[in-house]
């Protein structure tokens, strides 16, 4: 057990490491660089679009191939490199092994060989902006023909056309890809195999449940779009024409592969920061949370019906319109679970004696926000309305609605909740609140005027609307110049952030055990929990989320601690099974 | 504490980790190859001239290459059940049968990619293309994208089973041989349907 | 409270008594398979294409299941390990049958070479 006395040098403690939270702690900084690229990204355009021609401050001038670039790039940074590091692997590397009671994920090596491979794929991902041509250009779908360099050049030079923009996105979005199912597996069996005593199935946090269900979506819908992407690159960089009607290929192919992961990944970025949510509620309502198992049902419906439902990407593409029908019902439908999970959690707050601390800020204004992208994705979902509104700045609006609280205030409540667990150390409160409120307002400006000039026919792809008599007009000019100014205030006000992070860090460690007064078992370890998280491993007697129980002295009761209704014998599970066999233990 | 949720966390505790997570790796790998297939499928019941060009791929070849690929699943089974005995010298010679029939399957491969190439089929079939026979040409390309990918797997399969092979030597971690089985038995599992599908569907 | 015993890196396989799945006769399987695989080659010219492609697939997924079940030991897995290899299969059809009328049943006249 004499895991911290290890001696590690610097390179295999903080760099090359095993552990599960320095790994966690690797990804989440390098979600933080890659949202840093950007919103950097986002910030460029948007100025450009409210002011066309302009030069750009800190850029200079912004051509239209660059405009489309940096559109592509930043919807490409901010789902693969922000959101699925930061919600998936940082969250399920930090908190899956404290939460469920053990020492570390089930294969280290692996996990560290993840964490490598997901920097080496941003690594060549940021290299495609400086080769020749520079960065693709095309949407961050990579829809054929623009991706898809087989349709003009049957027979390319191999390395030119492996070194240009669209083949280093394909390369780096499949070593993203393969880092991710690293992890997944990673997750998938150490939540099975390595929980603690007592830890069964419906006693694991939510949060956990939730990392798994996303895992699981993520690693059965990724297949065909591997498959798919080693084919759009054989199409730049040999020639073959899988997606060239002309020689018998088909882009709607490339559609189909593309969302068949693509919509899945929706509910994999949002289940993690769901699971936040359903951690963090309880604790500051002081109330158990509202239906868990009702919730993780609700969850694994959902998972079912997100692979079912693709299609509604691509209702303008010419798809049949039989099936069209099907994928709006199938759209409709899956609202009915997500529902319910949030009405649980409302159900959470009702009546609670609710303390607005920072990390409860943030997950309120996620609720608020999500509701708003939520009914909107109602609307997109049907056939059609979409047909009407499909690829203006509606639909931009609606999906920033629904994925900025969710990977941002979802990270944030995460790291304003757990930071004092991570670094014995507390983030500034006043500071967190500024910047809470200062986020949660200029996103709103940014996005909700959006809304209008997205009905009125702005379109997402157009870099300068000059020529749009509809969009240059009056109020949409002054929309759109309210949304950048309020964009720019957005991204500076994470300047706040990073100076609370930057402060809170430099002060000394207290090393509070529960500061929260919560119930799960990463609390019982010591903060910042060492190399082994635990100097023993704790023993789970009930759920996680026995707040103000009648008849307990405090009104929490962490799950190590045996309640006056918890029976004594705990349930047996894979604990005995290792220790007697050993047949488990080695890796 | 019902009995229930008892029933509902035992089941799943009996896997050891290796095994669970390589069940994982092959369910995730089956998604991949059956994403392929079924885009192949998709355009094979479009193009029914395709059957022309599926006559072109050596029948001969292929069936020998599923003979070697499945006795090289048995012999690695048979390793493992070596495994579970400790008979460290019986797991070396299983696994040297089966790592040289990964290599036989690679051979075959090679000469029949060989004939293919040598006769102008190859990724983009140029001679195909030039005659403006562009559908048949997309077939090849799934033809090698396809055989490709999965001799890619047959390599590393050959190379972990290697690195496994020099650890049994030492008398080290012999369960993995039951995990480097069940990789090879999913190589196998792809090619048996890779075959029918390439090469006897005519 | 009780400690765990940490891993030991030299594995100790687990004995007889412990084993975890048995082992069923594997010479008697391959003989199954390359049977099989013979009946495979031999339908494609002794019936007709159309029941040749259903026999062909047939012995296909039955060779996969003999493979799976006994070569793979998933006859002695929990059920959970059973749904997730279902689950992927199941999926795959999804996909399959959503992607179907978009390119297989597509009039081909939209699509033809120029």
């Amino acid at each position: 057990m004499d895991a911290t006395l290890h001696k590690q040098s610097f390179w295999s403690k903080y760099i090359f490491s095993t552990d599960h939270k320095v790994i966690g702690m690797q990804y989440a900084i390098m979600g933080i660089i890659m949202a840093g690229v950007g919103g950097f990204l986002a910030y460029v355009f948007r100025y450009n679009l409210a002011y066309p021609n302009a030069s750009i401050p800190l850029f200079g001038h912004l051509s239209a191939t660059q405009y489309n670039a940096f559109v592509t790039c930043h919807g490409m940074i901010m789902v693969f490199w922000v959101g699925m590091p930061v919600l998936l692997s940082a969250l399920g590397n930090l908190l899956i092994p404290l939460m469920i009671g053990t020492d570390d994920m089930a294969f280290p090596t692996v996990n560290m060989l993840s964490f490598w491979i997901f920097f080496l794929s941003a690594v060549v991902l940021l290299a495609s902006f400086f080769v020749p041509g520079g960065a693709f250009g095309g949407g961050w779908t990579m829809y054929p023909p623009f991706s898809a360099g087989g349709y003009v050049n049957h027979n390319p030079h191999f390395f030119t056309a492996l070194f240009s923009g669209v083949s280093l996105m394909i390369l780096a979005v499949a070593l993203e890809l393969v880092a991710m199912l690293m992890g997944g597996i990673n997750f998938v069996v150490t939540t099975i195999n390595k929980r603690t005593k007592g830890m069964t199935a419906f006693r694991v946090p939510i949060v956990v449940w939730f990392i798994n269900i996303a895992s699981v979506i993520f690693m059965f819908s990724v297949g065909p779009l591997v498959a798919g992407a080693f084919m759009l690159l054989f199409d730049n960089i040999l020639g073959t024409g899988f997606y060239d009607p002309a020689r018998g290929g088909d882009p709607m192919l490339w559609e189909h592969l593309f969302w068949f992961f693509g919509h899945p990944e929706v509910y994999v970025l949002l289940l993690p920061a769901l699971g936040v949510l359903a951690e963090i509620l309880p604790v500051f309502a002081r109330k158990p949370l509202f239906g868990y198992k009702p919730i993780i049902y609700m969850a694994l419906v959902s998972a079912v019906l997100s692979v079912l439902v693709w299609a509604h990407h691509q209702f303008v593409a010419g798809i049949d319109p039989r099936m069209a029908t099907f994928f709006s019902i199938g759209t409709i439908l899956i609202s009915i679970p997500f529902a319910g999970i949030f009405l649980s959690f409302m159900a959470t707050l009702w009546k609670g004696s609710i303390k607005f601390s920072v990390p409860m800020m943030w997950v309120l204004g996620f609720i608020g926000l999500f509701l708003i992208g939520g009914l909107t994705g109602l609307f997109l979902g049907s056939n059609t309305f979409d047909i009407y509104a499909h690829d203006t700045y509606f639909v931009v609006a609606h999906f920033h609605y629904t994925l900025f609280p969710d990977i941002f205030f979802g990270f944030f409540a995460a790291i304003y909740y757990w930071f004092p667990k991570f670094t014995g150390k507390s983030l500034n409160a006043g500071l967190g609140k500024l910047h809470f409120w200062l986020t949660f307002f200029a996103f709103n400006v940014t996005w909700f005027v959006l809304f209008f000039n997205g009905l009125a026919g702005q379109h997402r792809r157009i870099n300068d609307y000059s020529d749009f008599s509809l969009i240059m007009r009056e109020p949409y000019i002054t929309f759109e110049k309210i949304a950048t100014i309020s964009a720019i205030i957005l991204i500076l006000s994470q300047f706040i952030f990073l100076y609370n992070l930057f402060t809170s860090l430099a002060k000394a460690k207290k090393g509070v055990k529960n500061p929260w007064e919560s119930n799960t078992l990463e609390w019982v370890a010591d903060s910042p929990p060492p190399h082994g998280n635990f100097q023993t491993y704790p023993v789970v007697y009930h759920g996680p989320y026995e707040y103000s129980l009648p008849g307990e002295g405090a009104d929490f009761l962490p799950q190590n601690v045996q309640g006056k209704n918890d029976t004594n014998n705990v349930t047996q599970n894979n604990y005995e099974h290792k220790t007697a066999t050993s047949f488990a233990t080695h890796k | 504490m019902s009995t229930k949720q008892q029933h509902l966390s035992l089941p799943i505790n009996k896997v050891p980790e290796g095994r669970l997570g390589m069940w994982v790796l092959i369910a995730g790998e089956l998604v991949i190859f059956g994403g392929l297939i079924a885009t192949y499928l998709q355009y094979r019941l479009r193009y029914p001239q395709w059957s022309e060009m599926a006559a072109h791929t050596s029948t001969l070849i292929g069936a020998i290459n599923t003979v070697v690929l499945l006795c090289s699943s048995y012999t690695i089974v048979r390793a493992h059940e070596a495994a579970q005995h400790r008979d460290i010298p019986k797991v070396l010679t299983w696994m040297t049968c089966t790592i040289a029939g990964g290599l036989i399957f690679l051979v075959d491969k090679s000469i029949e990619y060989y004939h293919e190439i040598s006769e102008g089929f190859t990724f983009t079939s140029p001679h195909l293309q030039q005659a403006g026979d562009h559908v048949n040409s997309l077939f090849w390309s799934f033809y090698y994208i396809m055989t490709g990918l999965h001799g890619t797997h047959v390599l590393v399969g050959i190379i972990v089973m290697f690195i496994i092979m020099m650890q049994v030597r030492k008398g080290k971690n012999l369960h993995r041989v039951e995990l480097a089985g069940m990789y090879w038995h999913m190589v196998d599992l792809i090619w048996i349907f890779l075959f029918p599908l390439l090469y006897i569907a005519k | 409270m009780e400690t765990v015993t940490h891993n030991n890196d030299n594995a100790i396989f687990p004995d007889a008594e412990h084993d975890y799945h048995g082992h069923p006769h594997y010479t008697r399987i391959l003989l199954t398979l390359l049977a099989l695989l013979s009946v495979s080659l031999l339908v494609g010219y002794l019936v007709s294409p159309g029941l040749a492609i259903i026999l062909i697939f047939g012995t296909a997924i039955w060779k996969t299941a003999l493979v799976m079940r006994n070569f793979m030991h998933l006859k002695y897995e929990p059920l959970l390990v059973f749904i997730v290899i279902a689950s992927v299969l199941l999926i795959l059809f999804a996909f399959f049958f959503g992607v179907y009328p978009d390119i297989t049943a597509v009039p081909l006249d939209v699509t033809k070479p120029h």
